[in-house]
């Protein structure tokens, strides 16, 4: 692997960007993180950075990654969001991994919601696709398909009236 | 997903001659470098207007995108001074800090009024 040199150079492969799993939700603006060289209740922080940032940009090209080092004792991040608010969490002491798990909780859309986007963006991308936001609405408007039953009435063998009740049915030609 | 640059945060370069309630505003934004796959910072610049905030050089700054340019050149307004230069204020704390200490305020109260004195007896030793 070339250029692989560094402290974890597996950072820097796509396939450890795409394997991001935080995507934060639409109306995060800028996030700002704050910590300190060289101090214990920030190591946490930094191993975040370090690890997880990277990924977030990749994932989130519309948002602001700060990082701002050695401003102020104590380690924070700081959320703004699109109307102007903003959301404060304390880092001091925190492990990386509760750092990780508290921004996937407050700042990050839930599995399920990005389930529905990408299954959305499928159904989009896909011609294939009928019904509703889709290219077509129903089956009858693909050639070669059964006619829609709206302009032409189907054989016998192919009404529920006939085929599941039996009951009896005119054949209209 | 919200656009980049609807609401930034950056450090004020300097302020314009043309017209003195502009700054000049530094942003950074990481690009991802295609070869070595790593994010390194680039930066992004505008002019924003000051509204009731006054900022220094050297401050960050959070800037919001107008709804319509201000002049050509003019694109945001200052919304928020996150960090002012010389007096950061923790947000965590509320304290004032420099680096990472605080700032102790008594001792600072009392220094001043030490100063305060001496100012005052040299100041009555060379009129007499």
């Amino acid at each position: 692997m070339p250029f692989m040199k560094g402290r974890a150079p597996v950072r820097y492969t796509l396939r450890f960007l795409e394997a991001g799993r935080l995507v934060l939700k639409d109306n995060v603006s800028i996030f700002a993180l704050n910590y300190n060289t060289g101090q214990r209740p920030s190591k946490g922080a930094y191993h975040f950075a370090f690890w997880h940032l990277p990924q977030l940009q990749y994932k989130n090209p519309g948002v602001q990654f700060l990082v701002f080092k050695n401003m102020t004792p104590s380690p924070h991040l700081k959320v703004y969001f699109e109307n102007g608010k903003t959301l404060l969490s304390q880092l001091d002491s925190q492990p990386k991994d509760d750092i990780l798990q508290h921004v996937k909780d407050v700042f990050c859309k839930s599995e399920s919601q990005l389930l529905e986007e990408t299954l959305a963006r499928e159904k989009k991308s896909n011609p294939a696709n009928f019904g509703h936001g889709c290219l077509r609405e129903c089956m009858c408007e693909i050639p070669g398909q059964v006619p829609c039953t709206l302009w032409v009435v189907p054989p016998k063998e192919l009404r529920g009236k006939h085929y599941l009740y039996g009951k009896d049915v005119e054949e209209e030609s | 997903m919200s656009k980049w640059g609807m609401l930034v945060i950056g450090q004020v370069l300097k302020r314009g001659t043309v017209r003195p309630d502009t700054v000049k505003v530094r942003c950074l934004k990481m690009k991802l470098d295609n070869h070595l796959n790593k994010y390194f910072n680039g930066r992004k610049h505008y002019w924003a207007v000051e509204g009731d905030i006054k900022t220094d050089i050297g401050d960050i700054i959070l800037i919001e995108r107008l709804p319509e340019k201000l002049t050509p050149l003019v694109t945001h307004e200052i919304k928020e001074q996150v960090f002012k230069i010389g007096a950061v204020v923790d947000p965590v704390t509320g304290n004032r800090c420099r680096g990472t200490i605080f700032i102790d305020e008594e001792l600072r109260q009392l220094e001043a009024e030490q100063i305060e004195e001496e100012r005052e007896k040299k100041a009555s030793r060379s009129s007499t």
